[in-house]
């Protein structure tokens, strides 16, 4: 009875969260929808293990976040290889998004490193501070604005005046 | 419009356009690696064992861990020499390609990349292989553990019958050398959603030298065609391959970086105590008339049963770092050296009849939490066995702002 209310709770969780994981995951995989996938299973996996523990967590969904980028870190580190090749036009394309910008974002996306990617994706996709990034990451504040400033540079050098013309479609 | 707002709204824009295929699918699949990690660390806590989480290793499933520690198992990386020195490369991607090629038995290896240490992630080669008999891609990478992480990594990495794919095949073995040599066969979408094989031997000397190749009976990792029915390298030759003398003299060039890469190692949270430790500081902490009569944890966690000989009582503690977000709830205060106390006496949260739990949770300045509970059952789920927990919230209190738990490895 119990077990099973918790999981009645953890998939309402879970299935609130999924596509916002989801598509998280896919950026930091720069479109890697699989490995997206896998990483999202991951993430909840631990988030259902996590529930309950006695360190209840504020924000879950926050939390889950947080744990979807460690977890990818995790895997990059693990794997060590086989990045998406740079270039590969990504997949699962919905219907009326804007196939110029995707490519063009994922591709530049792509080239930088993974921890980069993922204070990219945390500060600006997120919308976290420089601080929470800092700890999401398990590194320094310094450390994020390092990252975040390299990052920045290499976007604006591949995608140039690119972005302004898509933003203002 | 900066180019940080334009980035932000093309980030999602971008992120937008992605819908899961399946989002059912992706909860019931997360809800299953959740079990297995849950019966892990069960059935860890039964038997009192000093293993606190197995990890599966690189056989596909990357699954289970310590939840909050933000990596799964796996390699207890310590990652090699920083990407901001323009020194001379220790090993160059040239090298590790050259390597690998030099090592593999007769076929062509095409489509290479290799990596360096000219990254902050450790040393690959890359490349797809084929004997005549169809492509299969192959990915080594090799990289130094600290020497006093062998034995953490064999045991996060050891073959875990309970937890492995039926389907999937492990051996481990210990060499004449001291070497510890893995060979796992697996798949690698543990749902099967595609029958790519994934095949990997990793092997770790006394030394921490550490060599970890994957093989696919596919030209790529994921999402191209099966193109024969087994990777191409067998056990044999998988295990010839990551014992070869080769990898020694680049092993070697590595670093061991003084401290783990800034984010940690991912099995582990920077900082965060071991199991054991948690467990016996726990232990020697709490007030001598309580009998322990059950115990468990995992890293940065643990519990005890105690009796004070009016009836069991379960209490569970955390120790953690990075908390700062955390604010403690209940009766607050701020103790001179800045850290936040929250002592509460609450209802259990898990739903045993009359259960009530009384927590001190300190967080210190830097994030560093200590949060203890106190239970009147013997398991926070089933009925309350006494009135009330046989920790008052001053002997709480006294265990959660002791500064021995900062101490603690």
């Amino acid at each position: 009875m119990r077990r099973q209310s918790r999981t009645d709770d953890f998939r309402e969780f879970a299935a609130g969260r999924a596509g916002h994981l989801y598509r998280s995951a896919c950026l930091l995989t720069s479109g890697d929808t699989h490995l997206a996938e896998d990483l999202v299973q991951e993430t909840l996996g631990r988030m259902y293990a996590l529930w309950g523990r006695i360190a209840r967590i504020d924000n879950p969904a926050g939390y889950a976040q947080t744990v979807l980028v460690r977890t990818f870190l995790a895997h990059q580190r693990r794997r060590s290889a086989t990045e998406r090749p740079v270039g590969q036009v990504p997949e699962g394309a919905a219907a009326g998004d804007d196939p110029a910008l995707r490519v063009a974002l994922l591709d530049a996306l792509a080239r930088l490193a993974p921890k980069d990617r993922a204070v990219v994706v945390l500060r600006y996709w997120e919308d976290r501070s420089i601080e929470e990034t800092a700890d999401a990451l398990h590194v320094s504040s310094a450390a994020v604005r390092t990252r975040a400033v390299r990052a920045l540079a290499k976007l604006r050098e591949q995608l140039g005046g690119s972005l302004s013309e898509f933003a203002a479609l | 419009m900066p180019f940080e707002d334009e980035l932000g709204e093309s980030l999602r824009r971008t992120g937008e356009s992605f819908r899961p295929d399946d989002s059912p699918h992706l909860v019931e699949a997360g809800l299953r690696r959740g079990r297995r990690t849950v019966r892990r660390r069960r059935t860890a806590a039964v038997t009192g064992s000093v293993v606190a989480l197995a990890l599966v290793g690189f056989g596909g499933a990357y699954a289970g861990g310590l939840l909050d520690s933000g990596g799964a198992g796996g390699t207890k990386g310590v990652s090699v020499a920083g990407p901001s020195k323009p020194t001379p490369l220790a090993v160059t991607g040239d090298q590790m390609v050259s390597t690998l090629k030099s090592l593999l038995p007769g076929g062509e290896l095409t489509q290479t990349e290799g990596r360096g240490t000219e990254s902050e992630l450790p040393p690959v080669a890359y490349g797809v292989f084929d004997d005549g008999k169809g492509k299969g891609a192959i990915s080594l990478g090799v990289d130094r553990i600290d020497p006093a992480s062998v034995a953490a990594f064999k045991e996060e990495s050891a073959c875990q019958s309970a937890t492995q794919d039926t389907r999937d095949s492990c051996t481990a073995e210990t060499l004449p050398d001291g070497s510890w040599l893995k060979i796992y066969k697996g798949y690698e979408y543990p749902d099967h959603r595609a029958e790519t094989k994934d095949w990997t031997a990793t092997l770790v000397t006394p030394k921490g030298y550490h060599v970890d190749v994957s093989e696919w009976n596919s030209a790529a990792e994921k999402g191209a065609p099966i193109t024969r029915p087994e990777p191409p390298l067998s056990s044999a030759r998988l295990k010839a391959l990551v014992t070869a003398k080769e990898w020694k003299p680049i092993l070697a060039a590595l670093k061991l970086s003084g401290k783990p890469a800034d984010g940690g190692t991912p099995g582990k949270v920077e900082g965060e105590p071991g199991a054991v430790s948690v467990e016996r500081a726990l232990i020697k902490s709490l007030p001598l008339n309580l009998k322990v009569a059950g115990k468990g944890g995992q890293d940065g966690y643990a519990f005890v049963v105690v009796d004070d000989g009016k009836g069991a009582s379960f209490v569970q503690i955390n120790v953690q770092r990075n908390m700062s977000d955390v604010t403690p709830r209940g009766d607050v205060t701020t103790l001179p050296d800045a850290t936040v106390l929250g002592l509460s006496k609450q209802a259990g949260e898990k739903g045993g009849a009359g259960v009530v739990q009384w927590t001190a949770d300190a967080v210190g300045p830097d994030g560093f939490r200590v949060v203890i509970s106190a239970f009147n059952s013997n398991n926070q789920a089933s009925a309350a066995t006494r009135a009330e927990p046989a920790l008052t919230l001053a002997a709480l209190k006294k265990i959660a702002i002791d500064p021995m738990w900062r101490k603690l490895k």
